[in-house]
């Protein structure tokens, strides 16, 4: 256990150190697009902030925590030592390389390109390096998890993996479909342009091989999530997992779903015909089936809890259950942004609905609720839950971290809820400022009012977070930390049907579905339509020798 | 198990509403796949800034088209009858854009190299904004346009060259 | 035992996927894109419209009216290697002929001459080519951009491009430049936030101090004269020359007064920090 802690406090440490700058800007950010006027309030660095909080909230925080949380998982399930870990410290450098990288070119401006980076809109090409190495880095995690699996499995044969060994390496396996659109844009699109090799690039191409990234990483950013509700949660319940078989499922279904769905990004987009858009958006409802699944195996792990501490009646459990332990908490909280941030979900994938709220601030509250709460409230969850192992020492204290906890979901529910609506009256999204003399604008002002609020509380939490984890850091050893105990099944299998232990049969059903959904659409650019390249456009041009700007 | 059918069930509705709406109300998203070279645009084709504007068809329906770029829609503000079927197209001469059409779900990306193209058919006239919803540079912020629907009565008898633009208001 | 439990996985799995599939196929291009708004389609054309192989059926092209061209310049990779040929010294010799006017090294003296000196060598030769073909129409102008050769329009906008004067605009701004729709004074909230109820975009994310766009010169110290001049002559559609009709749309949102605070800005600006 000590030898792995100094490799995922370092990971946790890059996640949650980044995370609270980015909290601060974010919370800027919501105040420069209220009516009240805010410091350094600026189009220009108004959108440097969107681009550096997008950026490490949905690249740099997440992939450090599933790395670290990876690593852990490794290490505590199997029994015995990582293997790789000097691999895994090298990935560690590789990326947090990148992260620099990428961070210094966009604060000093040369990467306005919002985390998206849409082509024709071209950064400097340092920042494109940056996400490169970061993505890169973290391929390194993808095999070692791979790698420590299989190495348990030759050693155990017949025996079932570890479920949150099978479920990280699950995701392991989901991240490397995942960012291999992302690499593909930014190998066979961007790159060319951006190395000078072209000056015209392919905007429908370049959206389209985001897309395969764009829905699928959130799942990579949820596994956590989710492994802490099957593993960690029951166990800290005081109960049992309801069925481990349907858990395994639930990780199998994610990695197959979540990556033939990305068109349901694109479904305004005029590069694809409707029939691709409607195949993407039937196999979305796919993705919905674990999630529900995992509502009803939770509450039912929770219900044993609840009625081995003595609850009666049809919902008496629910009160018996320890909501001081932060992990039962966060697991409430976030069940509770789980259900409002998922029907927003289901109004998204659904095009006749979606057409009225695409690109309106419906969705930038729609990703804060369903990713920045419930996913973010269960990492906060699963550090707590880790640190005292990781660290040696007790959490100081859990008072502050339910407070911690409690300030995250009621500042994450003022900061969306109106955000929800102010996009139903139809915001436009990724806008530095806002007129509020315009009737159609003033409509919105008392929504986005009651949203800067909910940013300020947010910060808080975020501020009581950090020093929650350093304090508990900073304290004294303590020789009575007990060993992390990952929860036992209701009825634990002593063998499991080789499909549910492996995934060569799951990644063959990923890849007959990416070419029958993303075949044509992908191909279309470049075999079918005849030449639509764009000039791209650099956000920054270098000055010429011996001219100054 | 029980509850996987009840889940299986619930989607399976949900999807079949949206195959039924498809069929009966026609709701699609769009779905015709068109390139052209957005670097020509003032120069020849659908888009040249002659052909820009709400041009009447030949079967009562009107078309209008748009240019979106940084940082502007051309023309900025259109004029269309109420209770008629109204056809945009939209390209990009530049970069990603957005089009919307507040209150309504008139709603689409304008991708440089295609051609976007949204039909409707206003029930009620009035003011709709029609901000950009897609970061396109700098000047983002400051793209917004209109559209006025009129009473069908209203809306002006005109040629079939004619493109007609409002006044911006 | 376990190679039975296998092959039923196995075999339920790709089926159910392959119902799956072939139900969403059918349904996806063979269903769902038969209605349309017009008449209802055939198979094939709802299977090649969902596909987006065909545009859809209804008329999309009425009688188009009389063409009107802008410019004949395009920004096409052929136009900007063109502009990237343009030689500096023989641009300078050419330009012998320009001082008389736009005055030495392209810095005007003359109220109501542009400055050219330092302005990007693709908005030069726009102009020029522009002049030449008479979508500029500025009487001696055109003449002398007619006495030019194609080559020659190149080289004079490298020159002048070369020449320390307005600023080269790199897009990247400054983020404590203060501008914003809370300021107080109409040209800074103007060049830096623009008016959104008019529709129009900041100044500078075209022509500096933020942002840059292709053919859209930086403004900063150019002469307050002939950017009131050029700004009225855009508002009231004299000159036509800017593509997709970019500033004559800007420009007839502005108010007089607003044209002359911005000429007032920009003439004031600093050219380098």
């Amino acid at each position: 256990m000590p030898r792995i802690s100094r490799l995922a406090l370092a990971h946790f440490w890059v996640a949650f150190g980044l995370f609270l700058p980015a909290v601060v800007l974010g919370a800027w950010q919501m105040l420069v697009r209220s009516p009240w006027s805010a410091p350094l309030a600026d189009s220009n660095a108004y959108y440097i902030s969107v681009s550096l909080h997008g950026t490490v909230m949905a690249y740099v925080m997440t992939t450090f925590f599933v790395m670290g949380f990876g690593y852990t998982v490794a290490a505590t399930s199997l029994a015995r030592p990582l293997r790789g870990r000097a691999w895994a410290w090298l990935g560690f450098g590789v990326c947090l390389v990148g992260t620099l990288i990428a961070a210094a070119v966009t604060l000093l401006g040369h990467a306005t390109v919002l985390y998206t980076f849409y082509p024709p809109l071209l950064a400097n090409r340092w920042y494109y390096l940056g996400v490169f190495l970061l993505v890169g880095g973290s391929m390194i995690w993808v095999v070692l998890m791979i790698v420590n699996m299989l190495g348990w499995k030759r050693d155990n044969p017949g025996k079932p993996v570890p479920l949150a060994m099978f479920a990280i390496t699950a995701t392991a396996y989901l991240w490397v479909w995942s960012a291999s659109g992302v690499a593909a844009e930014l190998l066979g699109v961007i790159g060319p342009a951006v190395f000078g090799a072209t000056t015209q690039i392919d905007a429908g191409l370049a959206r389209t091989l985001f897309s395969v990234t764009l829905h699928s990483i959130v799942y990579f950013w949820l596994m956590p999530a989710y492994i802490a509700f099957y593993t960690l949660l029951p166990a800290a319940a005081g109960g049992r997992l309801y069925s481990e078989r349907m858990a395994r499922l639930v990780f199998i279904m994610f990695l197959v779903f979540s990556l033939p769905v990305g068109m349901h990004h694109l479904f305004a987009d005029p590069e694809h015909g409707d029939g691709f858009k409607f195949l993407q958006a039937f196999f979305t409802f796919f993705v919905v089936l674990p999630t529900l699944m995992t509502v009803f195996a939770i509450c039912a792990s929770l219900e044993i809890a609840g009625r081995a501490r003595g609850g009666r009646g049809l919902f008496g459990w629910i009160r018996t259950l320890p909501w001081d332990e932060p992990m039962v908490l966060a697991t409430g909280l976030s069940l509770v942004m789980l259900g409002l941030g998922g029907l927003g979900g289901l109004v998204n994938m659904s095009y006749a609905m979606n057409s009225m709220i695409h690109n309106t601030s419906w969705v930038t509250a729609h990703f804060h609720l369903i990713f920045g709460g419930a996913v973010v409230i269960m990492y906060f969850a699963i550090a707590y839950e880790l640190w005292p192992q990781l660290t040696g020492r007790p959490l100081r204290s859990q008072r502050m971290a339910r407070w911690q906890l409690w300030t995250w979901f009621v500042g994450m529910l003022i900061l969306t809820v109106p955000w929800h609506i102010a996009g139903l009256l139809g915001q436009p999204r990724r806008v530095a400022a806002f007129d509020y003399a315009m009737p159609v604008v003033a409509r919105w002002a008392p929504w986005v009012d009651v949203s800067v609020v909910g940013g300020a509380v947010l910060l808080v939490s975020a501020l009581l977070l950090v020093l929650t984890l350093l304090r508990s850091q900073g304290g004294t050893r303590s020789s009575v930390i007990a060993p992390l105990r990952y929860a036992l099944a209701v009825h634990p299998a002593a063998r499991v049907a080789p499909a549910l232990n492996g995934f060569a049969l799951w990644n063959a059903m990923v890849l007959v579905l990416m070419l029958a959904a993303y075949g044509y659409p992908i191909g279309q650019f470049l075999f079918v339509l005849k030449p639509h390249s764009a000039p791209a456009y650099e956000v920054t041009r270098p000055a010429p020798q011996g001219l100054s700007p | 198990m029980r509850w996987l059918i009840g889940m299986l069930g619930l989607l399976a509705v949900m999807m079949t509403v949206v195959v039924a709406t498809s069929l009966a109300h026609a709701l699609h998203p769009p779905s015709n796949v068109e390139v052209i070279d957005p670097l020509r645009l003032h120069l020849e084709g659908e888009f040249v800034e002659s052909n820009l504007g709400a041009a009447r068809e030949s079967d009562g329906s009107v078309t209008v088209r748009l240019l979106a770029q940084q940082y502007s829609f051309v023309p900025r503000c259109v004029t269309v009858p109420a209770d008629t079927p109204v056809k945009f197209r939209l390209t990009s001469a530049d970069v990603l854009h957005g089009f919307l059409l507040v209150d309504t779900n008139v709603n689409t990306m304008v991708v440089p190299g295609f051609v976007a193209e949204v039909r409707t058919r206003f029930a009620r006239s009035g003011d709709h904004a029609m901000p950009c919803h897609e970061f396109c540079g700098l000047g983002h912020a400051g793209m917004w346009a209109q559209v006025v629907v009129v009473p069908k009565d209203q809306f002006p008898d005109s040629s079939p060259t004619q493109r007609l633009r409002c006044a911006a208001h | 035992m376990m190679a039975a439990g296998k092959t039923t996985w196995a075999w339920r799995s790709w089926a159910s996927l392959a119902a799956a599939l072939v139900l969403a196929f059918v349904l996806g291009f063979m269903v769902v894109g038969r209605n349309t708004a017009g008449p209802r389609l055939g198979l094939w054309a709802a299977i090649c419209r969902s596909i987006g192989l065909k545009p859809d059926t209804a008329p999309t092209r009425a009688t188009a009216p009389a063409v009107v061209v802008p410019s004949d310049i395009a920004w096409t990779p052929a136009t900007l290697a063109t502009i990237a040929s343009g030689d500096v010294g023989r641009g300078e010799f050419v330009a012998l002929n320009c001082t008389v006017c736009h005055g030495a090294h392209g810095r005007s003296t003359s109220p109501d001459v542009p400055t050219l000196a330092g302005m990007d060598a693709p908005a030069i030769y726009k102009q020029l080519a522009d002049y030449r073909s008479g979508k500029r129409d500025w009487g001696v102008m055109n003449g002398i951009a007619l006495a030019l050769s194609a080559q020659g329009l190149a080289d004079v906008a490298a020159y002048y491009a070369a020449q320390p004067g307005l600023p080269f605009l790199t897009g990247r701004g400054n983020p404590f430049a203060g501008g914003s729709l809370h300021s107080a004074d109409p040209a800074v909230r103007l060049v830096f936030a623009g008016d959104p109820s008019r529709g129009i975009a900041p100044c500078g994310s075209c022509h500096g101090p933020d942002g840059y766009k292709l053919g859209a010169p930086a403004l900063a110290s150019q002469d307050r004269t002939y950017l009131v001049r050029e700004t009225a002559a855009f508002a009231q559609g004299s000159r036509r020359n800017d593509i997709n009709e970019q500033m004559r749309t800007i420009a007839a949102g502005l108010t007089a007064a607003e044209r002359e605070a911005l000429a007032q800005f920009y003439a004031r600006a600093a050219t380098a920090d």
